[in-house]
């Protein structure tokens, strides 16, 4: 009687134990059930049997993969709620990048490296393109850099530093990338813009090239050009008056904006301002408007102490464009306006000066 | 007796946790399933406009691949007919319209062209005749292959002859004509959108037909380069649409004479890399004077299951004059891909029709095709067409039935499931 009892009090507690499971095992969610009808017959009924057969977490995942390999990502998200492995997670984030859930798909990213996924590298990757998508330039910057040597990051880093005009630094990427992968094309076609902006890249040599020099050197030692290139050659030896003769013997036979331009600069150079300020209105006056003649006629000004003259000069010049010549322009017009005390143009020449200043260090590699 | 009913008993102490563990797992689960995220589709209120949908030309048997549509009156006789660029066919297709309402198609050409991507109709050989230059991608799936080219079909007096223009080129996704150079003929741009790589490409005309080629930006992924004088200095300008390793606007501005060197000139560069643009036309929307540009961004088709995302929908880059342009987004849509511009109201002002490739048709719902109605100071309130077809990739609006109201037609480009809701050109006529 008293091994029966006991029996009895086992069995009751069975079936207690085992109402409790069963109760548990019908209070379950059942898995999300997808408009399947656009599937063919045998993807239906594979799907079919995962989706009746699915108890386990695992079978849920399992479920939640095919769902999102067959394009059901918000069934498969569905499928991945409450995951806590870190491969899991990361497939998690990957599936509400899927849906467009940018800032969900990037707190499970997150969550996935905290687990102590294996790649974080490639995860921080994931998280910068994200940022990118939501147009975050400085989010995905960080998240690239975290990446550290994950090659697309890298490169999405370069991306960036480009759009920043900072060439040096995506250069140097770049190359690396291109020393790493010499095979991939996308860090060649970047590192081409990057030249192409800089004026760094460069033709490949052809004997076409070399044979059309060998005509150039030739052509520039006939007729008033080689005038212009002997003048231009005494002048940096300071051998100002023979310059000046040999320009003059070419002008008279024809005018020419290079003999002109060379003639004033000698002008200036030896104090008869006037003249040169002259010559450098007369080409203005026959060539119009160019950066380089504006700068030069502002030089004329100041040297004759017409410093209203002269700034009205360069500011016009500074407005046509921004070549690395004006850049030493804005210097001299702000150290100008400082004298004047107008502080507002001071402030803005100095910064169009710095900001010249930074773009011209970048150029060089 | 007592030793029966304890073996009775130890026998279902054994049988009871064996028998629950076998039964459990088949148990069905009678909760409440996850509640799912929403999901990115487009559905809008219905048109108030009527439209009546009809269907053009012939059906197809097969998955249709209608790459591009243009209304254009080729023969001349006063009815509206319509150019196909069929990726099913080698040919480009003329479905004129003669007697009014009925349609028929008839191929263009003497030579074949793989997958014409588009049509411009242009009288290139000055002869008082419409020839059409055709963009030939030579693959709808990504491929560096040199495939594309740029075919000429000359128009002889209602037979067509085809020419080729430039051949070996990587996917050739669009060509647009002018004059760049001044010198009195036509030159082209194309967008050799290639895969890894691409170009822009400039074709000068040599006078006599033939055209010599230079890049004008040696980039994958040029889509469309519509052409007009953006900067009003009275020489046609390109802008390009680069969809590929960037998503950006590169204007090239005509700084006049000949050769054609234009200044290079980023309008946008979108920092989204997967932003999807799909589409440029130009339009001067707002009317005043000034031609501006409207983006579609819905491209999906690198992906083999296609997702809407939120950020799909069309631009609007109004010019502000000297290459300024100001992006304003005038529409969140799911997966567009074509874009046309018509006053379809009759209110004077100009509407938008964006059609979808990529809304999330597992939603039968879902908008393929929508209006956005102009109030007159370019707020636009869109208005849903259709649900079906869906995986409308182009379309064009113009005039067809003659009864002065703008009719729109949209085309299918079926590359991906689901492959229902069929059809390959539809009209939808305008019943106001």
């Amino acid at each position: 009687m008293k091994r029966e009892g006991r029996l009895l009090i086992l069995i009751a507690f069975e079936l207690i134990i085992g109402a409790m499971f069963t109760f548990r095992a019908f209070s379950k969610p059942p898995p999300p059930i997808a408009d399947l009808s656009l599937l063919d017959p045998i993807a239906l009924k594979q799907l079919n049997e995962l989706t009746s057969r699915c108890q386990s977490p695992n079978d849920w995942i399992r479920l939640g993969e095919v769902y999102a390999a067959l394009g059901y990502f918000r069934e498969a998200e569905g499928c991945y709620r409450g995951v806590n492995d870190p491969e899991r997670r990361f497939e998690w984030g990957f599936i509400l990048e899927r849906l467009g859930e940018i800032e969900s798909a990037n707190e499970k990213y997150r969550s996935a490296i905290d687990a102590g996924h294996p790649r974080p590298n490639d995860i921080w990757y994931f998280i910068g393109r994200n940022h990118l998508r939501l147009e975050q330039a400085n989010e995905a910057m960080f998240a690239f850099v975290r990446a550290e040597r994950q090659p697309s990051a890298q490169y999405e880093t370069a991306r960036l530093l480009v759009r920043e005009q900072k060439w040096r630094p995506a250069g140097q990427i770049l190359d690396e990338l291109i020393q790493r992968y010499p095979r991939a094309s996308a860090p060649y076609l970047l590192r081409a813009e990057i030249d192409r902006v800089q004026g760094t890249d460069s033709r490949l040599p052809t004997p076409f090239d070399r044979e059309w020099q060998r005509l150039t050197d030739l052509y520039q030692k006939f007729g008033v050009q080689n005038n212009w290139i002997t003048a231009h050659s005494l002048i940096e030896q300071r051998k100002y008056e023979e310059a000046e003769q040999i320009l003059k013997r070419g002008l008279n036979v024809i005018w020419d904006t290079q003999g002109e331009d060379l003639l004033a600069e000698i002008e200036l150079l030896t104090g008869r301002v006037n003249l040169a300020t002259q010559r450098i209105e007369n080409i203005l006056a026959k060539e119009g408007p160019s950066i380089e003649m504006l700068i030069r006629l502002g030089d004329c000004h100041e040297e004759a102490g017409e410093i209203p003259k002269a700034l009205a000069t360069w500011e016009r010049a500074a407005k046509l464009g921004s070549p690395n010549a004006v850049i030493e322009v804005h210097m001299r017009m702000a150290n100008h306006y400082q004298k004047l005390g107008n502080e507002e143009r001071t402030k803005y020449h100095r910064e169009r000066a710095i900001k010249g200043q930074l773009r011209a260090g970048n150029r060089v590699r | 007796m007592r030793s029966r009913r304890f073996v009775v008993l130890l026998a279902l102490a054994i049988i009871i946790p064996i028998a629950f563990m076998i039964l459990i797992p088949f148990i069905p689960p009678l909760g409440d399933p996850p509640a799912l995220l929403p999901g990115v589709v487009s559905r809008f209120d219905p048109s108030p406009l009527p439209f009546k949908p009809i269907t053009i030309g012939d059906p197809s048997s097969y998955h249709p691949l209608i790459t591009h549509l243009q209304i254009v009156d080729l023969d001349a006789d006063g009815l509206p007919d319509i150019l196909a660029c069929d990726g099913r066919s080698t040919h480009v297709i003329w479905v004129r319209q003669s007697p009014k309402g009925i349609w028929t198609e008839i191929p263009l050409g003497d030579a074949e062209t793989m997958v014409p991507a588009h049509t411009v109709t242009v009288d290139l050989d000055r002869d008082g005749k419409l020839d059409i230059v055709v963009a030939g991608l030579g693959s709808v799936w990504p491929t560096d292959e040199f495939v594309g080219r740029v075919v000429w079909l000359r128009n002889l007096g209602g037979k067509f002859e085809s020419r080729i223009l430039a051949d070996e080129l990587r996917r050739v996704s669009d060509v647009q004509p002018a004059d760049f150079d001044g010198d009195g003929d036509i030159d082209l741009i194309v967008a050799e959108f290639g895969y890894d790589h691409g170009r822009t490409l400039y074709l000068e005309n040599q006078g006599d037909m033939t055209f010599n080629d230079r890049p004008l930006r040696a980039y994958p992924g040029c889509s469309h380069v519509p052409i007009a004088d953006y900067d009003g200095d009275g020489d046609p300008d390109c802008i390009a649409l680069v969809s590929q390793e960037e998503e950006a606007l590169w204007g090239f501005e005509n700084v006049g004479g000949k050769p054609f060197e234009p200044k290079r000139r980023l309008i946008h560069s979108f920092l989204n890399f997967d932003l999807g643009s799909a589409g440029l036309i130009t339009t001067d929307l707002d009317q005043d004077g000034r031609p501006d540009l409207l983006l579609v961004a819905g491209d999906n088709l690198e992906i083999r299951t296609p997702v809407p995302q939120p950020w799909h929908g069309c631009f609007w880059f109004r010019n502000l004059g000297g290459w300024k342009f100001e992006l304003q987004r005038i529409a969140t849509f799911a997966g567009p891909y074509g874009v046309a511009v018509g006053d379809l109201d009759g209110d004077g002002d100009r509407d938008v029709v964006l059609s979808s490739m990529f809304n999330d048709w597992k939603q039968h719902d879902a908008a393929s095709l929508i209006w956005l109605e102009n109030d007159g100071k370019q707020h636009f309130k869109p208005w849903q067409l259709a649900n079906t077809p869906t995986q409308l990739a182009t379309v064009a609006i113009g005039d067809l039935d003659g009864d002065g109201d703008s009719d729109i037609i949209a085309g299918r480009l079926h590359l991906t499931t689901p492959f229902t809701r069929s059809a390959r050109i539809m009209l939808w006529r305008n019943d106001r």
